[in-house]
């Protein structure tokens, strides 16, 4: 029975917000290269569609408390202002998943978000050097200087 | 002017060569492009089942700068796209004196049909619109699934609009190009809690190229155009409104011979639908299309239009408008998914008024449509699934018309693995001709038989993340055929034996080689007993940094003369910032690319003599700049 239901998932398909497997395997690549030397790399997010996205990974662990948490993920101008009202220190990665968060909030270091009919990663230099982040080389084209 | 051609040509070579051997796919480039496949909204709305697809993704459209439905529909090889002699879209004219022959090809945005009822398909309108509100365009061979068509269609052009939850905010173009063709359009977005919204409104002032008729006054096919398109919608209503105000050149018109004192032709037409999804099992809506067409023709001898009683000279006003409204219903039980629905249709030509006071009615002025339609696609196992579907629609026409009762079926297999998928069609299916030709041609269309097709196809596709292949077969054979209609000669069954190649190589997530190839044989279609037909597109999509590549080669030959057309489309498109682009683009740049004859009599002869058609390509040679603006 579930074979069936696959198969008519492949072949009638209903509009979600995103694909969970593909979505996940590009952040686990993502973090994995942001924090190469963490096993398990706790996540602060609030927004529903992404806990529901990260809650069931081993590699990340969704967590409760920002200052337990090694990058928050921002869908929303509301949930940043939420965020920078908690943060105390500058020590937490900000990443976003919407353009604008990246261009108009100088604590957002990338984003990974979908324009013009396909998905953008964008990392900004100088954010990146503040966290003294250094990415491999494969992810020079998606390094930009604001 | 050749070498500079030429220098074009080995300079695109080179580059070609160079950004796709610069680039090599790493990890991240494969997970996202990967992700891209998924993600896609034309991932989402696309059904194998609804028959043999080609596909335009947002991605594809956006690097093609494909501003107009032409600019994509002139990509395909099966049937490309002609202008008639009124410059209306008409991909399957004859050239001859037909008011419109291209019914069966329907237009759906956003899964509802826009439709013209008069002309039958709302191609007439549609064909050639600015597709800046598009996400994705898919295009639907042979006999579609029966689930939107409420009238029977040989193809189905699908076109999806952008999602707002996606595309929020303001994006605006502008575009400037040869002869002082201007183009602008805006498109703005936002979703609020569950609602989203879309408005998007373009305004184009067409200069086209002129058509030498042997006289001091070329033809002319001009127009101006303004667009509105706009929804709101949440997860279970959606409510569209298109609005297009068009006024147009209207090339040769009228006149036998092209050679119009005066051709215009100008139209307001208005799309409204409204869709509810009532519970999971049914789906309901209305849609209502209307037009007004303002029409100015005169020459020196009689009008070809009926409508003109054998004046030389018309003035004035139609107006027509179609309600349509149906109930589908969709239940999975067991190992059946079953889809039923009921349509129906109800077309009005409301009045002609000429010279602004005489107003008639002709005695044909309604249509009345009802159809059903039942699909089962029977699940065989987790790859194979096949697929039954039966279509009964009913035509009801006033005036001494005839009416027509339609019957059709199609039977299907499928299968689909991760990378491999077949699927092959039975089908009947059947056409009646489209009020205008009854109405407004200048032969008695009252009692014709519809046209009954017969075909089999069959497709088998092997798709990885990076590469596709297809190859697909179909025959098929119309008797009492449509594209015959008006011939004197004895009416065979006109046969079609068509093959194509389908192929597609991504070197990386940015640079990729695209091949359509296609193939036909045809028996006795218009008044050729044979006709050999092969026809190809060649695309090439880079980037090399911040700079964004496509060509598009469109090749054409016949057997009618074995001349070669071809039309090259290319762009560079320069991305200054996230938000702001600069495209330099040129159509048709070659001037050879395929061309529609429009046949002429010259009525001053007696009787009256066939002239040398005019050769008029539908693709206007043009070179463009364009500004795409973010914010």
């Amino acid at each position: 029975m579930k074979k069936i239901i696959i198969v008519f998932v492949l072949l009638f398909h209903n509009l979600f917000a995103f694909d969970k497997d593909t979505t996940l395997k590009v952040y686990n690549k993502i973090f994995t290269s942001i924090f190469p030397q963490k096993d398990v790399i706790n996540i602060y997010v609030l927004n529903q569609q992404y806990i529901d996205l990260f809650k069931n990974s081993h590699k990340f662990k969704i967590v409760y408390n920002i200052k337990k948490a090694s990058v928050a993920i921002v869908t929303s101008q509301k949930e940043l202002e939420e965020i920078q009202k908690i943060k105390t220190k500058n020590s937490i990665i900000i990443f976003a998943t919407q353009e604008k968060l990246l261009f108009d909030n100088k604590l957002t270091i990338g984003a990974f978000y979908w324009k013009k009919g396909r998905s953008q990663l964008l990392f900004v230099k100088d954010r990146l050097d503040k966290y003294h982040i250094k990415l491999p080389n494969e992810y020079d084209k998606f390094i930009i200087e604001l | 002017m050749l070498n500079y051609y030429k220098i074009l040509n080995y300079l695109f070579i080179f580059l070609l060569l160079t950004f796709t051997h610069l680039n090599a796919s790493s990890e991240i480039d494969d997970l996202l492009s990967e992700y891209n496949q998924k993600n896609r909204l034309s991932s989402k709305t696309i059904d194998e089942n609804r028959g043999n697809l080609i596909l335009f993704t947002r991605e594809d459209i956006e690097k093609m700068h494909a501003y107009r439905l032409k600019d994509i529909f002139k990509t395909l090889p099966l049937i490309y796209y002609h202008e008639n002699r009124y410059a209306l879209s008409d991909p399957m004219t004859s050239g001859m004196f037909e008011p419109y022959r291209s019914s069966y090809v329907r237009v759906f945005i956003d899964g509802v049909e826009v439709t013209q009822g008069w002309a039958g398909s709302g191609l007439v309108m549609y064909g050639d619109i600015n597709i800046d509100f598009a996400d994705h365009i898919e295009f639907y061979y042979t006999t579609p699934s029966y689930e939107s068509s409420t009238e029977p269609a040989y193809m189905t052009i699908y076109i999806y609009s952008k999602d707002a939850s996606t595309d929020s905010g303001v994006v605006a173009k502008i575009s400037q190009g040869s002869r002082g063709y201007g183009e602008q359009s805006v498109n703005y977005g936002d979703k609020v809690g569950d609602v989203s919204y879309m408005i998007n409104f373009a305004h184009t002032d067409a200069k086209r190229e002129k058509i030498d008729n042997g006289t001091s006054t070329p033809l002319s096919r001009d127009f101006t155009e303004n667009q509105l398109f706009a929804y709101i919608k949440n997860d279970t209503q959606t409510f569209h409104i298109q609005i297009l105000d068009k006024d147009t050149d209207s090339l040769a018109g009228a006149s036998w011979d092209a050679t119009p004192i005066e051709s215009k032709m100008d139209y307001l037409n208005v799309h409204m639908d409204y869709v509810v999804k009532l519970n999971s099992f049914f789906k309901f809506s209305f849609a209502y299309d209307w037009l007004r067409t303002d029409f100015e023709q005169e020459d020196d001898y009689p009008l070809m239009t009926d409508i003109a009683h054998g004046e030389s000279e018309i003035h004035g006003f139609s107006i027509n408008d179609t309600f349509t409204s149906e109930l589908t219903y969709k239940q999975n039980i067991q190992k059946h998914h079953i889809l039923a629905g009921v349509k129906g249709r109800y077309k009005r030509l409301q009045s002609i008024k000429l010279d602004g006071k005489t107003s008639f009615k002709p005695d044909f002025n309604l249509e009345k449509i009802f159809s059903t339609f039942l699909q089962d696609q029977y699940i065989l196992n987790d790859k194979e699934i096949l697929s039954a579907s039966l279509s009964y629609t009913y035509i009801d026409r006033n005036g001494g018309v005839s009416s027509d009762n339609l019957f059709q079926y199609r039977l299907g297999y499928i299968y689909n693995s991760d990378k491999y998928t077949y699927k092959t069609y039975l089908f009947r299916t059947q056409f009646a001709i489209e009020p205008t030709m009854r109405s407004f041609s200048y032969d008695d269309f009252d009692d014709v038989n519809p046209q009954t097709t017969y075909g089999i196809s069959s497709e088998v596709k092997y798709q990885t993340l990076y590469n596709k292949l297809r190859v697909g077969l179909i025959y098929m054979q119309d008797s009492d055929s449509i594209l015959q209609l008006g011939l004197t000669d004895e009416v065979k069954d006109t046969k079609y034996y068509i093959a194509f190649f389908d192929g597609e190589y991504k070197f990386d997530i940015d640079n990729k080689i695209a091949l359509f190839l296609y193939t036909a044989h045809y028996k006795d279609i218009y008044n050729y007993d044979k006709l050999d037909d092969i026809s190809a597109y060649l695309s090439f999509f880079n980037t090399y940094k911040n700079i964004d590549f496509y060509n598009g080669f469109v090749w054409h030959i016949n057997s009618l003369d074995w001349k070669n057309y071809i039309d090259w489309t290319s762009t560079i498109s320069w991305n200054i910032k996230e938000n702001i682009s600069i495209t330099l683009k040129g159509d048709n740049i070659l001037g050879k690319a395929k061309e529609t004859n429009i046949f002429r009599f010259d009525p001053s002869k007696t009787p009256e003599m066939l002239m040398e058609p005019l050769h008029i390509s539908p693709i206007d040679r043009s070179f463009s700049i364009n500004v795409e603006y973010r914010f």
